[in-house]
């Protein structure tokens, strides 16, 4: 599937989800701030994404979904993420996790329950967290002991998505005291009778509902086993793969939004005789933030297109793209608020969505494998995360970095729990470095420091005493890490960036393709000064910015998204009964 | 590589992952006793290949829970190729 093809998806969405300026529509900015007020679940809007049959999207193709390719995935959900992420979460990104574990383990019989529940608009919980272990879910003490007719189930589980109305239910339990002790069933809740429970208050994202499940000695047949008896953390930690590459790349979205309603207000906004866009300072944030967006766009698709071609470094892409890209957005959501001056606080008017957005994205990042989970599983393996090819596959550098290189249907067992072999995205950084054609002062520069910081890095990894990696690390194991992560979304960015510039028409290839954007993207990605040495780079010309900017004010005028592909918030789309198909 | 061999490489990485002289594993108890979790096991992992040049899963640790036992594993996989 093609670049256009992908852009259509989403702009069939985005026509289907309708004019997010128009207060009628149930799928706008100011319905979704109602809806979030009233702490009721945005029962109109979800029930636009049943209509369209939004499910589709997480059920893979050879089970009647339209699931094909990841990358794809993630730059059709984000477009529901633009409207309101707690929308994205409550209809269907805990679904996504649970399906994961479905698609990657599950019998037949599972797969096609669970295609056929998300195909109608139905949601599945899934239930991994309890209050004593967090993250530790390997400590987890839900109990299912076998019995003769399959397994009884008892214990809790706290803060579920959906655990009040989900049909289907994936449930994390301990089922004996060894160390492969967990395992995964799949719970049919219209066959038991759980108790109700409470909702949880929470400060953001009060369109989902987040309840606590208590079994009390349930009783669950044994065809309820997900993949193998004591498998349970191997199955999760792999197909959490593709949710941890693919959720911060739909939580752009979010941030999209952000920045088109803080730079909307700052071209509207007249201080002093002038409009607040004319600040050089006002300019630079908003230019820096749209730089992240389309370098976090670049990172996590390349990331995702990874899984489809080198699944077994799934582990190294997934982890490093969940740790590093909801920190960037974060920042971003932080530089924009102080643009937006009074408005980032108040919960009515043109502005609100912006407030919600920063109450409801920290929800996006704790919620599924908290920054140091992920930090811990890059550290661990970094000596296999920086080895390199002697001599790289142009063959497979193409795949990755051309999106218009079809990729095949995703293959949900090739995922391994760690990682193996060489590295692709890493070793290309050397080639994308020595390929690249610009001949940019200070693109070079960054070039450079990029050069030495893996020089740096590859000789701290090979002279760590083992005993760093472990959760237990020392500092500069952390700094190895974070250098390691932001190495690798360097190595997408300007591989992406020589894509574009040898004359591929993919939209956003102009963009991408300038000097101006890859020089702000990676000074964004270096942490600005905390990552860089030289004085070359301490001040990127102001004149990089003004381009980026120009850019900018041309999407938000033509109402198109801040990401790489670029579709239109308002398309006109005649095909409305298509199929989406990512 | 004798299986030996092989199990006193495991012993002195483990000790090593856990700041330990060698002289506290016991090449036949679990590792689990000493306090080995899933971070190990992939630090273990990556190890492992570099060393003998095939990928395991992080799960042999809980597979073949003792030194001893690794190395037989390890020694029978270098065999058969
Ligand atoms: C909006 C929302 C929706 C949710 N929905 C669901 C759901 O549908 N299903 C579900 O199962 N759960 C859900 N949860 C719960 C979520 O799974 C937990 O919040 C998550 O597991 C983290 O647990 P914790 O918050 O207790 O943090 P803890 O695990 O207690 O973490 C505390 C601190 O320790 C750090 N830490 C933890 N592990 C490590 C490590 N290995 N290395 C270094 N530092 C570490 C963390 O970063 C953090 O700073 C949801 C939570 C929220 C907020």
């Amino acid at each position: 599937m093609s670049v256009i093809d992908a852009r259509l998806a989403v702009e069939a969405m985005d026509a289907r989800l309708g004019d997010p300026y128009s207060p009628s529509n149930a799928c706008s900015w100011e319905q979704l701030c109602r809806n979030d007020e009233s702490g009721e679940r945005p029962h109109d809007a979800e029930a636009i994404l049943k209509e369209i049959g939004a499910g589709e999207a997480f059920v893979p193709f050879e089970l009647n979904g339209s699931l094909f390719q990841l990358d794809h995935l993630g730059s059709l959900v984000r477009a529901v993420f633009r409207r309101d992420p707690a929308l994205g979460l409550g209809f269907g990104v805990t679904s996504l996790m649970a399906a994961a574990t479905i698609w990657t383990a599950g019998t037949t019989e599972q797969k096609e329950r669970a295609a056929k529940l998300l195909i109608d608009g139905g949601q599945i919980a899934v239930a991994f967290h309890e209050l004593s272990h967090g993250n530790d879910f390997g400590a987890n003490e839900v109990r299912a002991l076998s019995s003769e007719s399959g397994f009884r189930l008892t214990g809790n589980k706290a803060f579920i998505n959906n655990a009040d109305r989900a049909e289907l239910i994936v449930i994390h339990a301990r089922t004996s005291e060894t160390p492969v002790g967990h395992s995964l069933f799949l719970l049919d809740r219209t066959k038991l009778s759980l108790p109700p429970s409470d909702y949880c208050n929470t400060v953001g994202v009060h369109g989902c509902r987040l309840s606590n499940i208590s079994l009390e000695d349930t009783a669950v047949t044994g065809s309820a086993l997900i993949g193998p008896l004591g498998m349970g953390n191997s199955v999760a930690l792999r197909a959490f793969q593709v949710t941890r590459a693919c959720l911060p790349s739909m939580a752009i979205g979010a941030v999209d939004t952000a920045l088109r309603t803080t730079a909307e207000f700052a071209v509207d906004r007249r201080l002093y005789g002038f409009s607040v866009a004319e600040l050089p300072y006002v300019q630079q944030s908003l230019a820096g933030v749209f730089a992240d967006l389309v370098a976090s766009d670049i990172f996590s698709s390349t990331a995702a297109r990874l899984l489809h071609i080198e699944p077994n470094q799934g582990s190294l892409y997934s982890a490093a793209v969940k740790f590093l890209v909801p920190e960037i957005l974060r920042e971003d959501i932080n530089i924009l608020a102080d643009v937006l001056g009074a408005r980032f606080y108040l919960r009515n008017g043109k502005h609100s969505i912006f407030q919600k957005i920063m109450r409801d994205f920290p929800a996006l990042v704790i919620g599924h494998a908290a920054q140091d989970v992920c930090e811990a599983t890059l550290r661990a393996q970094l000596p296999v995360g920086v080895r390199i090819e002697d001599k790289p596959d142009e063959e497979l550098q193409r795949a990755i970095f051309d999106w218009n290189v079809p990729l095949g249907p995703f293959d949900w067992t090739a995922l391994q729990l760690g990682a193996s072999g060489k590295s692709a995205l890493f070793t290309a950084l050397y080639t994308g470095i020595e390929n690249h054609t610009s001949v940019d002062r200070e693109l070079r520069a960054i070039f450079d420091e990029l050069l030495d910081l893996s020089i740096w890095l590859r000789s701290t990894v090979m002279q760590m005493s083992p005993r760093e990696r472990g959760l237990n690390g020392s500092a500069l194991s952390s700094k190895a890490t974070k250098v390691y992560a932001r190495l690798l979304a360097a190595s997408a960015c300007i591989n992406r960036s020589n894509v574009c510039r040898s004359g591929t028409q993919d939209p956003g290839s102009g963009l991408i393709s300038s000097d101006a954007w890859l020089k702000i993207a990676l000074y964004g990605i270096l942490g600005y000064k905390r990552f860089l040495h030289t004085d070359l780079v301490e001040q990127l010309n102001p004149i990089c910015y003004g381009e980026i900017y120009e850019e900018l004010l041309s999407r938000l005028s033509l109402n198109t998204t801040f990401d790489s592909l670029a579709t239109s918030m308002l398309p006109i789309y005649s095909n409305i009964n298509n199929k989406i198909r990512v | 590589m004798t299986e030996e061999i092989i199990s006193t490489w495991i012993v002195e990485t483990i000790a090593s992952y856990l700041d330990i002289p060698i002289s506290e594993i016991d090449a036949l108890q679990p590792l689990a006793n000493y306090g080995i979790d899933s971070v190990h096991a992939l630090s273990l992992c990556g190890d492992i290949e570099d060393k003998f040049g095939f990928y395991v899963d992080p799960t042999l640790a809980w597979d073949y829970p003792t030194p001893n036992a690794i190395a037989s594993f390890i020694a029978s996989r270098l065999s058969s190729r």
